[in-house]
């Protein structure tokens, strides 16, 4: 591989990386309110509020439904609106943060809902406010899974950035398919999959110990 | 540091005298209903109950699974809410409190569950700055010293650091009940506290239920399927069946005369049993010469003085054998039931004598 190919590389794993860890950063805030709201909100949860739940509840169907190739074309307005620019990274971060956002709060709320009736009875005996329940006992009590599906989270936002490269947002997804597949560069191809093996098991790895850490407890 | 005197440090500094003013009243249930409605049925879980838990009381509500225990114990700190009546705490009308004051209200209603409910994701330190953090203590030093001398009191000054997965049942419960302790609560509920806990564990806790409540007058409220509880801390009980009162009052006058079936059914376990190998010879009817009559006598409190030996040989005869026996000391009052075999010669002179002795029949000679 030549020096020049070899920064490429270099810079393609540098405009992914910014890619996902923005919009990892935007998910991982948004996505837990999301799923907050989504288990706080339904039927004899401490913010019940059943016409909310259902229209959340669809609103994120509606976006997990629609792939993300699509996602990706459909909010091109949207996307000039909020960073004045169709293409490149920061326009790859609307899309990617959009679509992955329910996906995330979805995995965070099913861990949010495992946390047992019984607990936060016990708050609420105590005379907790709900935001102290929200906070001091249903993240903490979740945060486990909530770290586990943030690991899958991250995954996927990875794949979904390669498909970024549609819309000339670099990565090595759009490095991968230029010189690999347009240039029949096969050395190109394999050095992109190594490093995205390398991200993938890296981000495994942290999360598993993460997880293994706060469950031994 | 005894509980006592750790309790009473605290209350001092928290600047509230202690109101214990025992036997005024402190919970009243006041024709309280509740009714859950299933798809097809609507199910009555609380009719019309009255009651009225005094300060200082170990108050016992029994009942069978389903009999409303549970949800009348949570309509006190209006976990469940009511259709109808009202529920008075130190006379505070807890089911139509605004949220704000609710919230007050609750901080003096501690709280044990049957499961324990701490948090599995914080130490056992932080589980206990929980209900202080509620109450909008944020004083680290405060926080740390209250919660180590509640862990003092309830023997786990050591665990503070520790989180719940690696404590016994018996030590979660202990956690829970320092945690419900933290506030100085008038009053403790307990959800079945005792009923995953193996006997010897449940008993542990029941003494640590009795001396907070003797040594810091916290009254308490608890729930149970079980007799033997009430028998052993309960000063007061409420028998519920089929969510209405069956009867109520205190424990060794409950446990002397039970007057509903749903009672008698629930003591059943703790009351004598008659030997299989003498019910199995049993006959209703006097057997040939030597034969004897078996008597049952139950005490029921009212005796007064413990029951001399000489007294018995008195009322039965000489010539009578202890078979069988079953004697508790309930508030002081002797309760129990003694199985006592008699020739059949001197029955009818005893029964004479003593019309509230029963006859359960007769058998050979040799008992």
């Amino acid at each position: 591989m030549s020096p020049r190919l070899f920064e490429a590389l270099w810079d393609a794993t540098l405009e992914t990386l910014l890619m996902v860890g923005i919009s990892a950063a935007i998910v991982w805030v948004a996505g837990i309110a999301l799923a907050v709201v989504l288990v706080t909100t339904g039927k004899g949860q401490i913010f019940a509020a059943p016409r909310l739940h259902r229209t959340l509840g669809s609103v994120v169907n509606a976006v997990r439904a629609t792939p993300f190739i699509i996602l990706l074309v459909a909010l091109i307005p949207l996307t000039r609106l909020l960073v004045g620019t169709t293409i490149g990274v920061w326009a790859a971060i609307v899309p990617l943060t959009i679509s992955a956002t329910p996906f995330f709060a979805r995995i965070a709320e099913v861990s949010l809902r495992e946390v047992g009736t019984g607990v936060i009875e016990a708050a609420q005996a105590m005379g907790c406010r709900k935001r102290h329940i929200v906070f001091d006992v249903l993240l903490p009590e979740a945060m486990p899974g909530i770290i586990g599906g943030f690991a899958i989270t991250l995954i996927a936002l990875i794949g979904a950035s390669a498909m970024a490269g549609a819309i000339g947002a670099g990565g090595l997804g759009d490095l991968a398919i230029r010189y690999g597949y347009q240039r029949y560069d096969t050395t190109v191809m394999a050095a992109v999959i190594i490093v995205l093996i390398a991200m993938v098991g890296v981000i495994q790895l942290v999360s598993d110990r993460t997880v293994n850490r706060l469950k031994r407890r | 540091m005894t509980v006592a005197e750790t309790f009473s440090t605290n209350r001092l500094d928290a600047a509230a005298p202690p109101t214990l003013d025992a036997g005024s009243s402190l919970i009243r249930i006041d024709n309280v209903s509740k009714h859950y409605c299933t798809r097809h049925t609507r199910v009555e879980a609380l009719a019309e109950i009255d009651l009225d838990i005094r300060r200082g009381d170990i108050f016992g509500i029994i009942g069978r699974s389903g009999a409303g225990k549970s949800t009348l114990l949570r309509a006190i700190n209006r976990l469940e809410p009511i259709d109808q009546g009202r529920v008075l705490f130190d006379g505070i009308d807890i089911q139509r409190l605004p949220p704000r004051q609710l919230l007050a209200a609750r901080q003096r209603i501690g709280m044990i569950f049957q499961h324990f409910n701490l948090l599995n994701s914080a130490t056992v330190a932080d589980n206990l700055a929980l209900p202080l953090k509620a109450a909008g203590i944020k004083n680290r030093h405060e926080i740390h010293r209250r919660t180590a001398r509640m862990l003092d009191l309830v023997g786990l000054a050591d665990k503070s650091a520790v989180y719940p997965a690696h404590l016994s049942g018996g030590q979660k419960q202990r956690v829970g009940i320092a945690r419900a302790l933290m506030l100085e609560p008038d009053v403790l509920l307990c959800d079945e506290a005792t009923s995953a806990l193996d006997p010897e564990t449940t008993a542990s806790i029941l003494a640590l239920i009795r001396s907070i409540n003797r040594e810091l007058g916290v009254t308490v409220v608890l729930i149970t399927h079980e007799m033997a509880v009430i028998q052993q801390v309960c000063n007061r009980v409420a028998v519920l069946e089929g969510g209405r009162l069956a009867e109520s009052g205190p424990v060794w006058q409950i446990f002397a005369r039970p007057q509903h079936p749903a009672t008698r059914a629930l003591l059943a376990p703790l009351t004598l049993a008659l030997a299989e190998d003498i019910r199995e010879r049993l006959s209703p009817h006097p057997i040939g010469r030597d034969g004897q009559a078996l008597l049952q006598w139950s005490l029921d409190g009212s005796e007064g003085d413990p029951l001399s030996l000489a007294a018995l040989a008195d009322r039965f005869g000489p010539e009578a054998k202890l078979i069988q026996s079953r004697i508790e000391r309930l508030q002081g009052h002797a309760h129990g039931q003694l199985l006592i075999a008699i020739p059949d010669g001197t029955l009818p002179s005893v029964t004479a004598t003593h019309p509230d002795v029963e006859v359960l029949g007769h058998v050979a000679a040799s008992v």
